[in-house]
Parts: structure tokens; sequence; C-alpha cells
């Protein structure tokens, strides 16, 4: 045995310490390893929340910290030969430290006598036996703590199913009963939504199991790892008829990962990822993007502008539901008048390149600069685009204000002033009241003096006088060529006398013949004022009470109203014949008036009698399968069935289009359950909605339950 | 028991004049009572035994007033059973030849018609008219008598009035489609509500 034997055996024991110590430090690389992928499995498992990439970053992460930690610690490179020694001696305490000082040698040298005599020494002591069996034990207990940690490892890397995603009971294509598919293996996907860049929202990670609103021209894209054979992913258009077969989507492989892309038109979808384990949904509701809204403020009305230099201010605001891209307030002249118009159109104020989704905008009219002349006409309204790149910029307008410059001439204008009604003259005695006074008079004269009676009697007199000057002025035409007050002639009175009929009245005898035909036979001038011109009377009986009214104006102003009764009542009796020859009794057709008794009363006109009832009538057949798909969630739901849910949200999709009331009840129903909350109220609303044959319309309101 | 306004209709003369008095009666009645009310009304034969069906009748007309024998029996026996005729002078005329005939004819069947005070609870029944029966806008039109009459004329059976006689043309006064009411401030049809009240009260 030489000593440089015994060293080469040290060697080996060397070696073998520093694999265990390099394993030792592996072993603690593996469990932290383990230990991440389990607290990420637990996550996941408890939590539904999957992040790989999150738990590779921390489990490399954990690998390299505690290996580096444990290499620092342990040391497999600064293992020596003197450890080898010193285990060797811990194991064979016979060596008493003479391997430890042969190990020391900083050369093995076997002409070296002290060195030969501790090879001897050592090797009488059978050392290598033991230090190999503790180095074996050491060995396999870091191989069995290895393999503990291996299974750990596996652990942590099993596709656990989720309690989200766990195997379930979900409804088949159309929805309508419920299947179950076995779990084998769970595929790892994720869901990212990413709106029209003009939204300028970030991209939004959906969790499997959502109902999120996509604006029109969205991107759901779908992404996972693993083969794509393992996945299917079909696309569902909502649909009344709940017919829609779904859709599968082409996924694009890359390496190790696929992809499939999904694009938001103007129908809800359904996105339906299936596995082995299951299956998901991911539901996505539309959203159009509005046009933008401009409002006017100013000028508040149509404005008439008299002040051709005047500066007005046109002010208003526009505002969209995502963004606005421009606004601008636009104007239009026009000149001119009768066939000869032209126009000028520009812009008074244009903001571009908005960001907002609100923008105050106002600008001046100044009417000089304009060159706005009277006569014009100005017509000034706000528009604006939104940004929307999907489906072309929607275009908002505010209302248009006219604002005119009136022509000098378009002043004038015509009023008529209305007349207050002409007051009664109360003051005006008939023939009948003077009769009645004249007779009161009579019988009051024994009672009264003279001189009373002559004054009484003399004013009956002047009033008896103004009466017989009225009937004068019924009664008599008088002659000439310029017509007096008393015979006037208006343009178009329909009492112009033809101008051969005016000729023929040229002389007295030829009147006088005209009046005797007027009055039927009297004949002769029966009356002439002076030097007027003669007059004939047009009416016989009303010229019979005329010359008793001068009787009686002649006693009365005498102081004899008794002589005067006699002709007062003649005149009477002539005024009544008179009036009772010319009466006409105009009868026509009255309309037929049948009082609205119930209307006058303002109590309506229920009668309080109510027709037969009849039976509703059923509701059409696509909308009928909704209400029992519902009633069936709703079913599921009350037994805290997993899959409700999705009954109820793949239910709730379908209905957008045709039961909107029934779809917003289901919102709040699966809003209520997602939140925790009590969804009782939710879940009665959509039971009757969906119960119901009658859907209310936009222009009936339901009054129960508040339902929307 | 449902009030129905009647309107009279007689051999002679022409009682069909005032076709839209009893649709504005009607209306006022509706309007200021709860009287259960027909809303229309109904013309009843002077001679018919169907006149006994009503509390108040309507007579008006422009022309002489002849009734028959028929006609002036079931008269004494309406009015003898309680109801009250109303009869109204289309003419306003105290010399016209409705007035003197009409009045002739009514005195034979009840008496001499008198006037009727302004105190009369006629003018009290329900809307309160103190200066007596309202004046119409057609008393001094020149197509009457140009008269204000201050006063009704009436005959009283057993203390009620049993025929009310008028020449102040209330068949020209009350004689437009209700509709029109919304065209006066004063409803100048209320006198109606008063003679309602009265014959159902009475």
């Amino acid at each position: 045995v030489t000593p440089a034997g015994i060293i080469a055996r040290l060697r080996g024991v060397q070696r073998r310490l520093q694999l265990l110590a390099i394993g030792s430090v592996l072993l603690w690389v593996l469990s932290a390893v383990a230990v991440a992928l389990l607290v990420s499995v637990v996550v996941r498992v408890v939590n539904g929340v999957s992040a790989p990439i999150v738990t590779a970053f921390t489990s490399v992460l954990a690998a390299a910290v505690v290996g580096a930690w444990r290499w620092r610690v342990i040391a497999p490179d600064r293992i020596a030969m003197t450890d080898a020694a010193l285990l060797a001696e811990s194991h064979a305490v016979a060596l008493r430290y003479s391997l430890v000082t042969l190990a020391e040698q900083p050369v093995a040298d076997d002409s070296d006598r002290t060195q030969r005599r501790l090879a001897a020494y050592a090797a009488t002591t059978g050392w290598e036996k033991p230090t190999s069996a503790a180095i074996t034990r050491h060995g396999t207990s870091l191989a069995m703590r290895m393999l503990v940690a291996g299974v750990a490892l596996a652990l942590g890397m099993y596709p656990w199913p989720s309690r989200t995603s766990a195997a379930r009971t979900v409804a088949d294509a159309n929805g309508d009963r419920p299947v179950r598919v076995a779990p084998k293996g769970r595929v790892q996907a994720t869901a990212t939504l990413m709106q029209p860049a003009y939204a300028g929202r970030a991209p939004q990670r959906i969790a499997f199991g959502a109902t999120v609103s996509a604006l029109v021209g969205s991107v759901l894209r779908i992404a996972g790892v693993g083969p794509d054979s393992m996945v299917r992913v079909a696309v569902q258009e909502a649909s009344p008829e709940a017919t829609s077969a779904p859709r599968a989507l082409t996924l694009s492989a890359l390496g190790n990962e696929w992809l499939g892309v999904v694009r938001v038109g103007t129908v809800p979808l359904a996105v339906r990822l299936t596995d082995p384990v299951g299956e998901r949904w991911i539901l996505i509701t539309p959203v159009v993007d509005s046009a933008p809204i401009a409002a006017l403020v100013l000028p508040a009305t149509d404005t008439l502008l008299y002040d051709t230099t005047a500066v007005l201010r046109v002010s208003g605001s526009v505002h969209d539901d995502i963004g606005l891209h421009d606004a601008r307030i636009e104007y239009i002249i026009s000149s001119g008048s009768g066939e000869q118009f032209t126009f000028t159109s520009g812009v008074l104020a244009d903001a571009r390149k908005l960001s907002t989704r609100d923008h105050p905008i106002a600008a001046l009219i100044d009417v000089a600069k304009l060159g706005l002349k009277p006569g014009d006409l100005m017509h000034v309204r706000i528009t604006a685009h939104d940004a929307n790149a999907v489906a072309g910029p929607s275009l908002g307008s505010s209302e248009t204000r006219t604002i005119r410059l009136p022509r000098r001439d378009e002043r004038d204008s015509v009023a008529i002033e209305q007349l207050p009604p002409t007051p009664v003259d109360t003051s005006a005695l008939s023939q009948r009241q003077l009769l009645m006074l004249t007779e009161r008079l009579v019988a009051r004269l024994p009672r009264i003096n003279r001189t009373t009676m002559v004054a009484e009697s003399q004013r009956l007199g002047l009033t008896q006088a103004r009466l017989r000057k009225q009937v004068a002025d019924i009664v008599f035409a008088r002659l000439g060529n310029t017509p007096s007050g008393e015979h006037a002639h208006f343009p178009g009175d329909g009492h112009n006398h033809s101008e051969a009929e005016l000729a023929t009245l040229t002389t007295p005898e030829s009147v006088l013949k005209a009046a005797d035909r007027a009055t039927g036979g009297v004949s002769g001038m029966l009356d002439t004022h002076g030097d007027e011109t003669p007059v004939v009377a047009v009416n016989r009986p009303l010229l019979e009470a005329y010359n008793a009214m001068w009787d009686a104006s002649r006693a009365l102003q005498g102081g004899e109203p008794r002589q005067a009764l006699d002709p007062m009542r003649r005149a009477l009796a002539a005024i009544q014949r008179a009036r009772t020859a010319e009466r006409v009794y105009l009868r026509g057709t009255p309309p037929a008036a049948v009082v609205d008794v119930a209307k006058i009363r303002l109590i309506g006109t229920d009668t309080a009698r109510f027709e037969a009832r009849r039976a509703l009538e059923a509701l059409p057949e696509p909308q009928r399968r909704i209400g029992e798909r519902v009633l069936r969630g709703l079913a599921l739901l009350t037994a805290r069935d997993v899959n409700a849910l999705d009954s109820l949200r793949l239910a709730r999709l379908d209905a957008l289009g045709v039961l909107p009331t029934l779809a917003a009840a289901l919102g709040d129903v699966t809003d209520a359950v997602e939140r925790g909350r009590d969804a009782t109220a939710a879940v009665l609303r959509a039971r009757r909605i969906a119960l119901s044959p009658w859907q209310p319309t936009a222009g009936s309101a339901l009054w129960i339950g508040g339902a929307p | 028991m449902r009030f129905t306004f009647a309107t009279v209709q007689y051999e002679s003369g022409d009682w069909d004049s005032a076709p839209l008095v009893a649709a504005n009666v009607i209306d006022s009645v509706a309007r200021y009572t709860s009287i259960d009310v027909a809303p229309s009304g109904a013309i009843v034969p002077l001679s018919s035994e169907a006149l006994l069906r009503y509390p108040l009748a309507f007579l008006t007309g422009h022309l002489p007033v002849r009734f028959t024998s028929a006609e002036r029996a079931m008269l004494r026996k309406y009015t003898a059973r309680g109801g009250i005729l109303f009869a109204d002078d289309h003419n306003h005329d105290i010399d016209g030849v409705f007035h003197k005939t009409c009045t002739e004819e009514l005195s034979r069947v009840v008496g001499p018609l008198k006037p009727i005070a302004k105190t009369h609870p006629l003018y009290r029944s329900f809307f309160t008219f103190s200066d007596g029966p309202p004046t119409t806008s057609h008393e001094l039109n020149g197509w009457g008598d140009n008269l204000v009459h201050e006063q009704l004329l009436g005959a009283e059976q057993h203390g009620r009035l049993s025929v009310i006689y008028s020449n102040k043309d209330y068949s020209s006064e009350w004689s437009f489609h209700p509709e029109n009411k919304k065209f006066l401030s004063v409803d100048n049809t209320r006198f109606g509500v008063n003679l309602v009240a009265y014959a159902l009260t009475r």
C-alpha cells in the first residue's frame, strides 16, 4: 500500500461527497419548484385563476434563489480531500488522524518514509468499508428525498381542474338539454378582448364564464398551450329560434401553442371552448358605436337681425360615447330674390383630432365680414364626426338655426285692430214704449199741473220726432244726383240703382209714378221740406206709420198728449203690420245634438260593462322556446346546480333580440348570483315574464313588479 | 228615474222652431247638477198619453197656436197630475200671434195666466236669480216688441206652477249647440236648470 494509492482512494471518496452535495442542492431546487407549482395549483383550484406564465416565472425564480443559496451554503466545489479524510476518520476511529495527515501532504511521495508508514497504518484500519457505507446511506436518503420532491413537482404540474371549470353539466348545442362531459384532460387557455384601436382601450383579459360588452369590430383572442387537437373553439350567434349551429373556429398553431380569433359583429355571440374536461363559455354582447350628438345652444331660436354690423355668437357642444374626431360650425348663406339665388357655404370653427368625448365649440358671426346684406338668409349648424374607424365615422349634426336679415320693405305689415262690440243704444225708445209713456202721462193728468204736463209732453214729442226721423231714413228715398246721408250708396252694397233707372227719374212726375208703384197706389207727393227735393215713399205701411208719427209729435209738442194717443196707436199698428209683412222664417236642419253627459261631468265613458274575457294568445314559437329554457334554467338555479348560470346566460343572449324585457330580467338574475346578492326578486320577475304570454311593447307600461 | 227633457209637438204652428234648446238644457243639467239626465231629449205629441212620463214639457213656436180638443184635454190632465208646461214665445212679441193665441189657449186649460213674482221659488230652485227671470239678448233686438219683460206669466195648481209662460224668447237665447257655451263668459242657460229643478222638486 503506497501513499499514492491511499490518496487515489481518498479522491474517489471526495468525488462521491461532491456528488452528494450537488444532489442536495438539486433536492432543494426541486422542492422550491414543487412548492411554487403547488401554490399555483391551490390558487387555481380554489379561485379559478390560471396564470401559467406567472407560475413558470415564479418557479424559475424560486429554483434560482434556492439553488444559489444552497450552493453557497453547501459549496460542492469546495469539498476538499481533507473533508473526505475527515469523513473517513469519523467512521473509522482507529485511523487516529493518519489519513488526514496523509491528505494534508502537498504531494504524495512513495519515497517518503513517513508517508509510507502512514499509508501502511491506514491500510491496516480498513477505513474504506465504513466510509463507503456511510456515503451510500447518505446517497440513498438523498435519492428518497428527491423522489418525494419529484412527486410533489409532478403534482404541481398536473392540470388540476379548477372549481369554476371543473367537469360539469352543460347545455347541448341548442342549449336545451343538459349533457355531462367526462373529464379527461384540461387545456390551459386564455381569452383577451381587444377593442378597436379608435376606442383607445387596453386589451382586457376575459375570464371564461363571463358576459362582456364589446364594441362592434372588437377581436377576442383565445390562446392556449398544447396540441390544438385537444381543443375545439366554436362561435354561436344568438338567435331567437335557438337553432343556429355553433360554427367551428379555425385555430392557428404555432409550435406548442394555438390561437383562435373571433371578430365581434352586431349579433350577440357565445364563444364555446371545448376540451377533454368540458366546455367553457364567453358571452359577448355587441355595443354599436353611437353617432355624435351635437347641440346648438346659441342662438337659441331663429333670429331676425336688423343690424348689418352686428356680431353674433354661436356656441354649442358635441358629445360622443366613445370618442370624437372632429367638430365644426358650418354655415350656408343664401342671397338673392325671385328666381336668382346664390349660395355660399363655409366653416366658422373647426376642431380636429379630438381625443375627448365632449368638446365645447363656439364662434362669432361677423355680419359685416361675411358680407351679409338685407334679404340674406344664413343657416348655421354644428356637425361632428366620431373616430369610428371600423364602420366608418358617424356624422352627428345639431338643429339648424336661421338668421335672416330682413329687407327694409319687409318690415311693413298690415295690422287690423278688431273693433270692440258696439254698445247697445239703451237710450232709444220704441214706439211701443213711447205709447206706454204717453198713456201713463195721460193717466197722471188729473194729478199734475199744466206746466209739468206740457214739459213732459214736449219731451215725449221730441222723442217721437226723433223716432219719426229714423223711420224716415228707412222709408224714404231722397231724390237727386247727390245722395244724402238718408240714402247713401256704397260700393258693393247691392243697392245701386242702374244708370237706366236713374235716367228715368229726372222729372217730378216720373218720381211720383215710381213712388206710386212702390207704395201700391198712394199717389201724389207726400211730403216736402221747404225747398228740398221731393221724397218718395217706398214702404207703404211704414209710410202710414210715418204720417201718424207726424200727427203724434205735433200733438205732443202742442201739449195735448191725449190727442197724440190715437195717432201713436196707429203708428204702432202700422209698424207691426210692416214687420209682420216682412217676416221671413228661415228654417234649416240643425245638427243633431246629443249631449255626452259623462264627458261634461268629467267622469269618463266607462260604462262598467266589460267584454267577455278572451284567452290570451300564445307566444310565437321562438319566444315560447326561450321562455321554456329560462324556466329550466331557473329550476337549475333553484336546485343550486352549477350549470344554471351558463344556461341562463345563453338564454339571455338569445332573448336579447326578441324579448328584451326577459333579457334584462335575466341580466339582473345572473348579476345578483355572481355578486352573491339576493336574487329572489329578479328570479321572480324573470319567471313572471317567461310565463306570461303577453309581452310589453314600447308603448305599453308594466304596472306590476316594476319590471323594466 | 232618469230625467228626460220633452219638447211638445202640437198640431198647429211650428213646434220645432228651437230644436237645440233641449240639448242646451240637458247640457246645463248635466254640468251643474247630479240629476240623472238622458243625453238627448224626447219629442212628445201633446195629445199623447206619453206626455205623462215627463215632469217638464217645453212648448215654443212663432205661429198661431190652436190646440185640438185632444191636446187640450191631455194638457189639462198633464197639469192636473203634476206636470209643468214651459211655453216660450219665439217672437217675444206681446202683440204677436203666438202670444195672443197661446196665452188664450193656455188660459182655457189652466185659467188666466198671472205674472210670477220675482221672489217666486222658481228663481231660487237651483241658481238664484234675484232680479227675476234673466234677460235675454233677443228682447231688444228689433224683432219683437222691443220690451224687456220683467216677469214671466204662470198659473198655479195646488200651490205649484203648472204652466209657465215666457215672452223673453228663451227659444232663441238657448238655441245653439252646447259645444259653443265655451264662448260665453256666463252661461245663459242656467235658468233652464232652475226650471228642471223646480219641476222635479215641487
